[in-house]
């Protein structure tokens, strides 16, 4: 029997607000599938507010390295990944 | 390499408690002790909508958050020969007058710890994962990071401890 992977998705500040939503789970495995399952889970309209200027995405709380429409990164399993507006500092 | 103090809490601080433990944690080396304490400003002249600021309200990433502090500290560390630092954030919702940061940095000397103590708050301003949120009497607004301050912190030089730009 398949494994089934779960990963949760969080949302942060200005971000959870404009999108209603906290979390939620995916079976991605890494980030272009991610994208995909965020597309079809999310509104067109949320999807668009995670593609805002400087949203920044974390893996097990470590920034990846690159921009997360581009991301190839591979996502562990039981991973949790965030979704960081632009910080607004201390 | 000693293990740096970072709290992140929803309640208020007291300066003399922490100040009494980095001078003890700083022991018979320390010659200079330096501290900065941020109050939550009324942000009434600033805000976008003219509104009156009743309250700050402060977000993090639990985890995350203390790591983002802990690698500004490091990095603070690696620059100045350091004794012990301290960096205590409120989050949650503040008023005006509110103590919101305080970083103590100890040293043998006093220019390793005012130095130490103004970079970890440069880059707390620009590094530190914490969103801000004014609520005022037109509602509210997330507020968006200030040029000032992002260019406080590039000011920092990459190879040496002195800061290469000041700020007006």
């Amino acid at each position: 029997m398949a494994k089934i992977v779960t990963i949760e998705v969080k949302f942060f500040a200005s971000l959870r607000e404009r999108i209603a939503l906290g979390s939620l789970t995916s079976n991605a495995a890494s980030m272009p599938e991610l994208r995909q399952d965020l597309a079809s889970q999310l509104s067109t309209q949320a999807y668009y507010v995670l593609c805002g200027d400087g949203v920044r995405v974390a893996i097990n709380q470590v920034f990846t390295t690159d921009d997360w429409q581009q991301s190839e990164a591979a996502i562990p399993a039981d991973a949790e990944v965030a979704f960081l507006p632009p910080v607004t500092g201390g | 390499m000693f293990e740096p103090i970072i709290k992140i809490q929803s309640e208020d601080f007291d300066f003399a408690e922490h100040y009494s433990m980095i001078r003890a944690l700083g022991g018979e080396a320390a010659g200079a002790i330096a501290g900065f304490v941020g109050l939550v400003r009324d942000y009434n002249a600033q805000a976008g909508d003219g509104g009156e600021v009743a309250t700050l309200t402060l977000e993090h990433y639990p985890g995350m958050t203390e790591s983002s502090i802990e690698a500004i500290v490091t990095e603070a560390q690696a620059r100045w020969p350091l004794l012990a630092t301290t960096v205590v954030h409120r989050v949650g919702r503040l008023q005006p007058t509110d103590q919101i940061v305080m970083v103590l940095a100890a040293s043998a000397h006093r220019d390793a710890a005012f130095a130490a103590a103004e970079f970890i708050m440069d880059f707390l301003k620009t590094q530190a994962i914490f969103w801000k949120k004014e609520a005022s009497d037109k509602g509210d607004r997330w507020i968006e990071s200030t040029d000032a301050d992002r260019q406080r912190a590039v000011g920092w030089s990459d190879d040496g401890g002195d800061r290469v730009s000041s700020q007006p």
